[in-house]
């Protein structure tokens, strides 16, 4: 099944005489289950393609559809809505909140949604439990690790079971360590759980343990790489030979 | 939920909240204390006049309420611009925008609520300080229990009302308008721009200094002239002034950072160039609210200025028009057309001495005349504008007079010869007497030729002459044949008159004064009990209103510098590591903080100060007459000028030490 389609979208800045095509006539699908990473250099339009599918931003035209839904029709407040029932984000600077604790930060979706009270306590435990986080549960923000904030933002993201599990740039603020725990964590989170998961990324280590990846240029794809059968070792050496293609055209070495 | 949410959040971000908390606890503190002590009944019922002064705060009010309601939208959209990323998660995990408004508005009111509360205490005490200001100025005992009444209290909760519905709604439309990236991202918006053109901008800056000094001038032409028919040079120049001070504060900036980056030296040496440009950037995006405060600091400066300068102005005027404890005036008169001859003045006259003999305690008393012989041969020297009394020509007294009154205010007599005149006047003509005393001509009277003393403002007091603002004393026997201008009776009483004994005097009627035709009733006691009420009640309603005004202002502008430099410290962390990267020391970038902060701190100060200086100097124009001799105005405006660089020093010194704190944080994390 398809979980989420997009229709030429395009997404464009700056003033008439001075226009930057973010992104540029894209589009693509996703089906449910699949782990997918979205590639690029800086500039190639990853974060904003994220963030219009997300609902952070507006496109300037064509279609997102995420479950049949086309969100680009909706409201605010049908978004908001929205969001809270199909959407999971993680994001590069986690974005938890400092006045609440973390075992709150997970469980402040679940209020939002206004889940049956005394479910809300199992529920956090039981997710917390399988990202590795229930001795923490009680601390803030401010007195854990990196790894550990991020892993707390994936299970603020998946705690709902959206349909769709964003992330942008999910390890840019970890270390090698903490980057693997949380990849492995994110690849569980697909197999186990079934999460639909997009990933942004930069890091080739990061898109090797996503199930297909598709490289950015110039809001466009440029190319699409499926792993299927083959090792990580394997499908990692295939991300870098395609990002040395995208890094420089051989018609601009000269 | 969302309650239990918006507590928790005020719980915990309750260190961010300081500068919220403690704005609004200084502004109500400010506003009940006013309050309490305005409606007091204590305060209103020392005297007659005193009941304006709750008027007189109410009027302020007004103005206040608007800037207080500026001053809490600034901090509110500062709370609101540092935890924008926070709203932008809630959205994110899809809280409606509608639920995450009514969060913070929640939070603001339970802030503001507690905060009311406190203030509401500390204005007790604030009050009853200004209570015992107010009653140790009315020589009274002062007790401690300042009535808490429940009308000011009502007041201030209706200020409070009407500033939270302003910026609550305000605030409201800030979230409509933001979209979750916006709110993500806010933190990485850059400054804009306001001035493309280079040259259009250094124009602008020149004429909107022309219009600073035109305004200034005008402002001058103003109090000079006086007169009701140049009300609009006053007007325009309060325009021009508003006008130039914004348009400074905006064009200023960049005038100075082309300046600079002309001149290599100064452009590269040491931090200049950070400084400037952070400085510059600064100016652009909140040129108008620094405009703002610069208008602030001006107003403030002008109110606390005119406040001294009318605190001395009506205790001159006691000891200038009531010198001694009762006068009785205009006794008999030769030359005073309209009550000369009225047999029936004279007698009230006599009534009222003779009540005053029977019924007093007489310490000391006197019965004189201020004589004429209608020549010019002193008043003709006196040319200054506005001083000509009712009388053109020479008044004369005698010196035995002149002495026995210096006596009776307990100053020492002047030792004048046979052939000697003495020339004593006031603050009005102490250009004529400066004539007099250059020309030193001997004078002509009856056959006497008079040689100068001397002359002096000293002493001089309007109720002996009754007329003229200057006065001759000549030797006893030179005056014969001569004409009584008025005759004067004065009283030194051995308990201090009141209020109550105008009432009981004035109970035995009054002059009845024929002018073209129309009779009207003239009252011709002095009453000094009475001057210092109604002076000290309007210089208390005068004061208390005015420093009211700068107090608040001083806070305002205080608390917004504070907030706009820490506000910066969270967006320009990423610059100051920026440069600890690039090798800067610790201690040298501290040194940075400290130009950039002085610099925001100073920057809308200057032009108010010299604004404030110079129209210090056209207002000593009307209030030179009747301030006291020792009044310097320049004195008075650099004191006022102290007064406020010391508050706004403690403001400085927070906010340097908030801002090395946050960056130090930032860096240890």
């Amino acid at each position: 099944m398809e979980i989420l389609k997009l229709e030429n979208v395009k997404k464009y800045y700056g003033s008439e005489k001075n226009i930057t095509k973010a992104v540029n006539d894209l589009s693509l699908k996703i089906e449910e289950g699949e782990f997918v990473a979205i590639m690029g250099a800086s500039g190639s339009g990853k974060t904003t393609l994220l963030n219009c599918i997300s609902t952070i931003d507006e496109v300037t035209a064509g279609h997102i559809y995420i479950g049949n839904k086309d969100i680009t029709e909706l409201k605010e407040n049908e978004l908001a809505k929205f969001r809270r029932e199909n959407l999971g984000f993680i994001f590069q600077d986690f974005n938890l909140l400092n006045t609440l604790t973390i075992s709150e930060n997970i469980s402040l979706a679940l209020i939002i949604n206004k889940e049956d009270v005394n479910e809300v306590d199992n529920k956090v435990k039981d997710i917390a439990s399988k990202l590795g986080i229930s001795d923490i549960l009680n601390k803030y923000p401010y007195e854990v690790s990196g790894g550990q904030k991020q892993r707390c933002a994936c299970a603020r993201a998946l705690i709902n079971k959206p349909k769709l599990i964003l992330a942008d740039e999910p390890t840019g603020a970890l270390d090698s360590k903490s980057s693997r725990m949380l990849l492995e964590t994110m690849d569980e989170m697909n197999e186990k759980l079934n999460a639909t998961i997009l990933m942004v990324t930069h890091d080739s280590f990061s898109a090797s343990f996503c199930g297909r990846v598709l490289f950015l240029k110039d809001g466009k794809i440029f190319n699409e790489i499926v792993k299927g059968e083959k090792t990580r070792k394997e499908f990692f050496n295939e991300i870098l030979d395609v990002l040395t293609l995208l890094g420089g055209d051989v018609g601009n070495v000269k | 939920m969302l309650s239990k949410l918006a507590i928790r959040n005020v719980k915990r971000s309750l260190k961010d909240y300081i500068i919220y908390i403690t704005t609004v606890i200084m502004a109500f503190s400010l506003i009940f204390a006013f309050n309490f002590v305005s409606f007091s009944e204590e305060i209103n019922e020392m005297s007659e006049l005193m009941v304006n002064l709750k008027y007189a705060v109410i009027f302020v009010s007004i103005i206040i309420v608007f800037v207080i309601a500026w001053l809490i939208n600034y901090t509110m959209r500062f709370m609101f611009e540092k935890r924008s990323k926070e709203f932008g998660t809630y959205m994110i995990l899809g809280i409606e925008k509608k639920q995450i408004n009514h969060l913070f508005l929640l939070e603001n009111i339970i802030l503001g609520l507690i905060a009311f509360i406190i203030s509401f205490f500390i204005g007790i005490l604030l009050g009853n300080v200004f209570s015992a200001i107010v009653m140790n100025l009315f020589e009274m005992p002062y007790k401690i229990s300042l009535k808490i009444t429940l009308l000011p209290v009502l007041l201030s909760a209706l200020y409070f009302i009407l500033i939270y519905a302003f910026t609550l709604f305000r605030s409201s439309r800030r979230m409509k308008k933001m979209k979750i990236h916006d709110l993500l991202y806010l933190e990485k918006k850059n400054e804009e721009k306001i001035w493309k053109k280079k040259k259009f901008r250094n124009i602008l800056f020149i004429i909107f200094v022309i219009m600073g000094v035109v305004g200034l001038w005008l402002c001058d032409y103003f109090f000079k002239i006086m007169q009701p028919n140049t009300m609009i040079h006053l007007l325009i120049s309060i325009i021009l002034l508003i006008i130039s001070i914004y348009g400074i504060t905006f064009t200023l900036g960049d005038f100075i950072l082309n300046f600079i980056k002309k001149r290599k030296k100064i452009k590269y040496s040491k931090d200049n160039l950070f400084v400037v440009k952070n400085f510059e950037a600064k100016s652009k995006t909140i040129g108008m609210s620094l405009g703002t405060l610069s208008l602030l600091i001006t107003l403030n400066l002008i109110c606390m200025n005119l406040s001294f300068v009318m605190k001395d102005a009506f205790e001159n005027n006691i000891d200038q028009q009531a010198p001694y404890d009762i006068l009785v005036e205009g006794i008999y008169s030769d030359v005073e057309e309209s009550w000369t001859g009225k047999e029936d003045n004279r007698e009230k006259a006599w009534q009222y001495i003779n009540y005053i003999h029977q019924n007093y305690e007489i310490e000391d008393e006197l019965h004189y005349q201020i004589l004429t012989n209608q020549s010019h041969q002193v008043s003709k020297h006196i040319k200054d504008i506005g001083s000509n009394g009712l009388y053109d020509y020479d008044t004369y007294l005698k010196v035995s007079d002149y002495n026995k009154l210096l006596e009776m205010l307990g100053v020492e007599p002047i030792d004048l010869k046979n052939n000697e005149y003495f020339v004593t006047g006031d603050k009005t003509v102490e250009e004529g007497l400066k004539a007099i005393k250059e020309a030193n001509e001997n004078i002509t009277i009856n056959d006497k030729v008079l040689s100068l003393k001397d002359t002096t403002i000293k002493n001089f007091r309007l109720g002996w002459s009754t007329g003229n603002s200057f006065i001759i004393v000549v030797p006893d026997d030179v005056i014969e044949n001569m004409q009584i201008v008025t005759e004067l009776y004065v009283f030194n009483t051995k308990n201090e008159t009141t209020e109550e004994d105008y009432a009981k005097l004035e109970k035995i009627g009054f002059y009845e004064i024929e002018d073209s035709g129309y009779i009207t009733q003239y009252f011709p006691l002095t009453i000094r009990g009475y001057m210092e009420a109604a002076n000290k009640s309007a210089m208390t309603i005068f004061s208390f209103s005015l420093l009211y005004i700068s107090f608040i202002f001083i806070t305002v502008v205080g608390t917004i510098l504070s907030i706009q430099t820490l506000s910066d410290s969270n967006k320009n962390k990423y610059q100051h590591k920026l440069l600890e990267k690039l090798g800067v020391e610790k201690k040298d970038i501290h040194k940075t903080i400290r130009k950039q902060i002085t610099a925001n701190f100073l920057f809308p100060v200057i032009y108010p100060i010299i604004i404030a200086v110079v129209t210090s100097f056209s207002i000593n124009r009307i209030f030179y007459a009747v301030t006291s001799a020792s009044m310097n105005y320049l004195v008075t405006i650099f004191i006022t000028i102290g007064i406020f660089l010391v508050i706004y020093g403690i403001y400085y010194i927070a906010t340097c030490m908030t801002f090395k704190n946050n960056i130090d944080e930032e860096s240890s994390r």
